[in-house]
């Protein structure tokens, strides 16, 4: 060892020397095991660190919920227990619905917060919670421009996702959610707020009067390790919100609520994607809503891991402008253009005589793919497939190639004809499709989104199961909660939800009078 | 009483042994080992007696900041728009991604982006051989 790294070692060590707190102040406090929240009276327990508002999660809610409740004035901790900031947001695509955007009116787009609403509740099949679906629609104009003016910059095109009515849909430039996480990120700092990765949050702290005070949480966490880190109590005057999103990337927990959703199905989340906060929430009081409702995404491909090349590639070639095939007869066998729910469902019933499943493929040609920004890289990983001939195409992937040719003769009749008489496919789009070279991916749905959560009010409280009323020191905003969604959830409209209620509960809960609490 | 003592003293000469035996990376070895021979844990994981996973301040403490790593590591202005991407420098993540998310020094290292990408990154040390798809 060189003597230079001994000296940067020791003065490192000296540089830290002993500010590690041991958790304090537990004198006098119960701890129930199963409730993991302790309760107590306010003037008994001693944090380790006390602030204002506890934001726990960096994604697009945590983070607008933070910097809200920052600009009002509010001390703020954010805690994430992954190693980096932002979640499912920061690998996110970064679209976003916006009604009655200022392009919109540029492009001459007509488009309301009430249509918004009817489109979000027609896709919900109408179990969406009408209040809160409001308060999302109703924000999303003004959150669009507060996310502006810090940094986030917009594609200067509108997109027309499946199931709204108008194009509505803005993207970042970086086309991912993180075009919005790291100006966020930038912002949060600036103003001060304390950014703590690697905390995994535990339990909730309460007063005698049922309050939530605080939260118990571990720090130094390396996730997925259960015993890693040490606990340590952090004192909230105002308020805990929880920003923790949704669990799908908790298999067993996932399949209690839906038994189908085996190891089986990938996930296009992130691995910290579990369903721990929420059962921490429930510990407490929580209502839990539509926790059954998953939605997967029907774009995904078995060949590469979570949402990939190939997402895209079929959102914007595939599905509008080619068609998708089983393989063992080189037929289609659903409409490439219904809800992302009837797609998936469909995919998932190619098995064979075991029950394993044989991935379909989907393809178009050349002209189908033009604006398939991740071809390139999908190839590149040999995701997506290119073929010269459709014989060869019928080759790669063991599809009958005469069967092959066959449905691809039948499709251009029907896109001729305009209409669709096996599947009922919208043909408004629909390509003629007879010169190669060919694009072919092979697909199967992965975990994408969970509509269910904690149920809230307007204020973003979350509320008492058995009372309705708002357990106080208690917001949630997000995938985290449910209900705004109902039964499935519109493209783009996650980013919405969590920039709008995010910056709600932020403001909310920043609007709180301040408890007293000790320090240790 | 004897008994505890004996116990403890026991386990404290198997432990250090036990470290040493710990596998590492090669390219560390040299420089982590000290002139008894013996691998200095402490370098990385401080004095504490419970050794947990080192804060990238351990690493930076040799290898410079996040933000310097990253310059080694920038791609050329003419890098095709498929090139691998600097590892040390992401849209997703900046320069914040803790180094041990993907070096480790007692097992295979690993690529943090491939839990969903497909990057190859054939100049990292220390993993599994690439397998050739």
């Amino acid at each position: 060892m060189t003597k230079q790294l001994r000296d940067q070692v020791s003065r490192r060590r000296f540089l830290k020397g002993g500010a590690t707190l041991g958790i304090s102040g537990l004198a006098g406090l119960s701890l129930s095991t199963q409730a993991q929240s302790i309760s107590a009276k306010t003037t008994e327990i001693k944090f380790d660190e006390i602030v204002d508002i506890i934001v726990v999660g960096s994604g697009f809610a945590g983070l607008s919920a933070a910097l809200q409740a920052a600009e009002k004035g509010a001390s703020v901790m954010v805690i994430d227990k992954m190693p980096v900031f932002g979640g499912n947001s920061a690998i996110n695509g970064g679209a976003m619905a916006v009604a009655d955007s200022k392009l919109q009116h540029a492009k001459g787009v007509k488009d309301s917060v009430t249509l918004m609403v009817s489109d979000m509740f027609k896709a919900g099949r109408g179990m969406n919670d009408p209040q809160m679906l409001k308060l999302v629609c109703n924000g999303t104009s003004e959150s669009q421009q507060w996310l502006e003016s810090h940094g986030v910059r917009w594609k200067p095109f509108l997109q027309h996702f499946g199931g709204h009515s108008v194009p509505r849909v803005l993207q970042t430039i970086e086309s991912s959610g993180a075009g919005i996480v790291r100006p966020l990120l930038k912002a949060a700092k600036a103003k001060n707020v304390a950014l703590r990765n690697q905390v995994n949050l535990v339990g909730f702290v309460k007063n005698e009067q049922g309050h939530v005070i605080g939260i118990e949480a571990k720090e130094e966490f390396h996730f997925p390790r259960a015993n890693s880190g040490h606990k340590r109590l952090i004192g909230a005057r105002k308020g805990v919100i929880m920003a923790t999103g949704g669990f799908s990337r908790d298999i067993p927990y996932r399949q209690i609520q839906q038994p189908k959703l085996t190891a089986e199905l990938d996930s296009t989340n992130h691995a910290g994607a579990t369903a721990d906060a929420l059962k921490q929430m429930m510990l407490i009081g929580a209502n839990p809503v539509h926790l059954d409702q998953i939605q997967l995404g029907p774009w995904a491909s078995p060949d590469e891991k979570g949402f990939g090349t190939a997402s895209q590639f079929n959102t914007i070639a595939t599905y509008p402008s080619g068609i998708v095939v089983d393989v063992r007869t080189g037929k289609r066998f659903f409409n490439e253009l219904a809800d992302r729910k009837e797609r998936a469902d469909a995919i998932m019933t190619r098995r064979d005589d075991d029950g394993k499943p044989v991935y379909p493929v989907g393809f178009t040609n050349a002209e189908g793919a033009k604006k398939a920004q991740t071809l390139a890289w999908g190839m590149k990983y040999n995701v997506i497939q290119k073929a010269e001939t459709l014989d060869e195409l019928a080759k790669l992937y063991g599809i009958p190639a005469d069967a092959l040719k066959q449905q691809v003769t039948d499709w251009n009749k029907a896109v001729r004809a305009g209409h669709d008489a096996e599947f009922g496919r919208p043909m408004q789009k629909a390509l003629v499709i007879e010169q190669g070279p060919w694009y072919a991916v092979r697909m199967w749905p992965k975990v994408h989104y969970c509509m269910g959560g904690v149920r809230v009010n307007t204020q973003s409280q979350v509320l008492d199961l058995i009372t309705d009323k708002p357990i106080i020191g208690l917001f949630a905003a997000g995938e985290a909660t449910g209900g705004i969604h109902g039964a499935s959830r519109l493209g783009a409209c996650a980013v919405a939800e969590g920039v709008v209620t995010g910056r709600n509960a932020g403001s909310q809960c920043a609007s709180r009078t301040s408890i007293k609490l000790k320090l240790a | 009483m004897l008994k505890y003592l004996s116990a403890i003293v026991i386990s404290m000469a198997l432990l250090v042994p036990a470290a040493n035996a710990m596998k590492l990376q090669d390219y560390h070895k040299d420089i982590m080992t000290n002139d008894n021979g013996q691998v200095e844990c402490s370098n990385c994981h401080g004095q504490s007696k419970h050794k947990t996973i080192p804060k990238s301040s351990a690493c930076e403490a040799c290898h410079g900041s996040a933000e310097e790593m990253a310059e080694l590591t920038k791609l050329p202005a003419d890098a095709s728009p498929t090139a691998e991407p600097n590892p040390h420098n992401s849209m997703h993540y900046g320069t914040d991604l803790p180094c041990t998310s993907c070096h480790h020094e007692h097992k295979d290292s690993v690529v943090y982006c491939n839990q969903c990408h497909e990057f190859k990154f054939p100049k990292l040390k220390g993993r599994k051989p690439l397998s050739v798809k």
